[in-house]
């Protein structure tokens, strides 16, 4: 069966939600719209970051699975900015498909999750490790 | 303007964060409409997900989910994006979310990524269970 944790499920599904709509809604007050800048710089980093994890499945290295996690991480959070702005943009030239601006904003959402998850679950685990040693 | 002053943050008023001036009627329909579509798409996924964590079925284990939402990924894009069409589209993808996080492979996926990353060995996840 499944081994998450119910407390770093919980705290991972409120951070996200946090992340996203903060991130979200600075987004859309952003009157300049400068963020669409990163879209370059986020498209590469995602590239990268493709073929990093594609590396590691064969060097199983631990640092490049933190960096995964935690460059994942800023990368995502950076798509949301530039992914809400792309939505108000294409908006603007006449675009009415909600549907595929939903689909990318659901992305960003699970790829934030997925990795909040990871990172707070590992982190309690070895808490509780910790703990149980000082027990001793 | 004296030293002190500058320090002095600039008067903000509150109610300037309500001020959506800049964006048009149509635009703020779209994101209201997006932001709803996206509430509901992670309602579908999480109760695909729930539905497998607390039920036990065969439908879980086999293909099906999977082989219908790709079936409804192409369906979706073949469906050309007109206004009459949105409310289809929608639904499709609520469909394609659902039953794709319906698939326990993907679920089973998620958890052995996380447990390789807990580097936990063999013998603390027998002692746990």
């Amino acid at each position: 069966m499944f081994y998450f944790q119910t407390t770093a499920l919980l705290q991972a599904l409120v951070g996200t939600v946090l992340i996203f709509a903060s991130f979200s809604i600075s987004a859309i007050y952003n009157k300049s719209r400068s963020y669409l800048y990163m879209g370059g710089f986020l498209m590469s980093a995602l590239s990268v970051m493709f073929w990093m994890s594609l590396f590691n499945l064969f060097i199983r290295s631990d640092m490049l699975m933190n960096i995964q996690l935690y460059g994942g991480l800023l990368v995502m959070t950076g798509f949301v900015l530039f992914d809400t702005q792309l939505i108000i943009l294409k908006a603007r030239m006449g675009n009415k498909d909600h549907v595929a601006s939903a689909l990318s904003l659901f992305t960003d959402f699970i790829s934030i999750f997925v990795r909040l998850m990871i990172i707070l679950s590992r982190n309690q685990s070895n808490n509780s490790q910790n703990d149980r040693r000082r027990r001793r | 303007m004296s030293f002190a002053d500058s320090f002095r943050l600039p008067a903000m008023d509150a109610r300037s964060l309500l001020d959506l001036a800049d964006l048009s009627k149509e635009e703020q329909t779209l994101l209201k409409a997006t932001y709803r579509t996206l509430a509901l798409t992670l309602a579908a996924a999480s109760a695909a997900v729930y539905l497998q964590l607390t039920s036990s079925s065969f439908l879980f284990h086999s293909m099906l989910p999977l082989l219908a939402s790709f079936g409804l990924i192409a369906w979706l894009a073949t469906t050309p994006p007109t206004p009459q069409n949105n409310t289809k589209r929608e639904g499709i993808l609520y469909g394609v979310r659902f039953f794709f996080f319906f698939w326990r492979r993907l679920c089973a996926d998620v958890d052995r990524v996380l447990w390789r990353s807990l580097a936990l060995s063999r013998a603390s996840r027998s002692a746990r269970s």
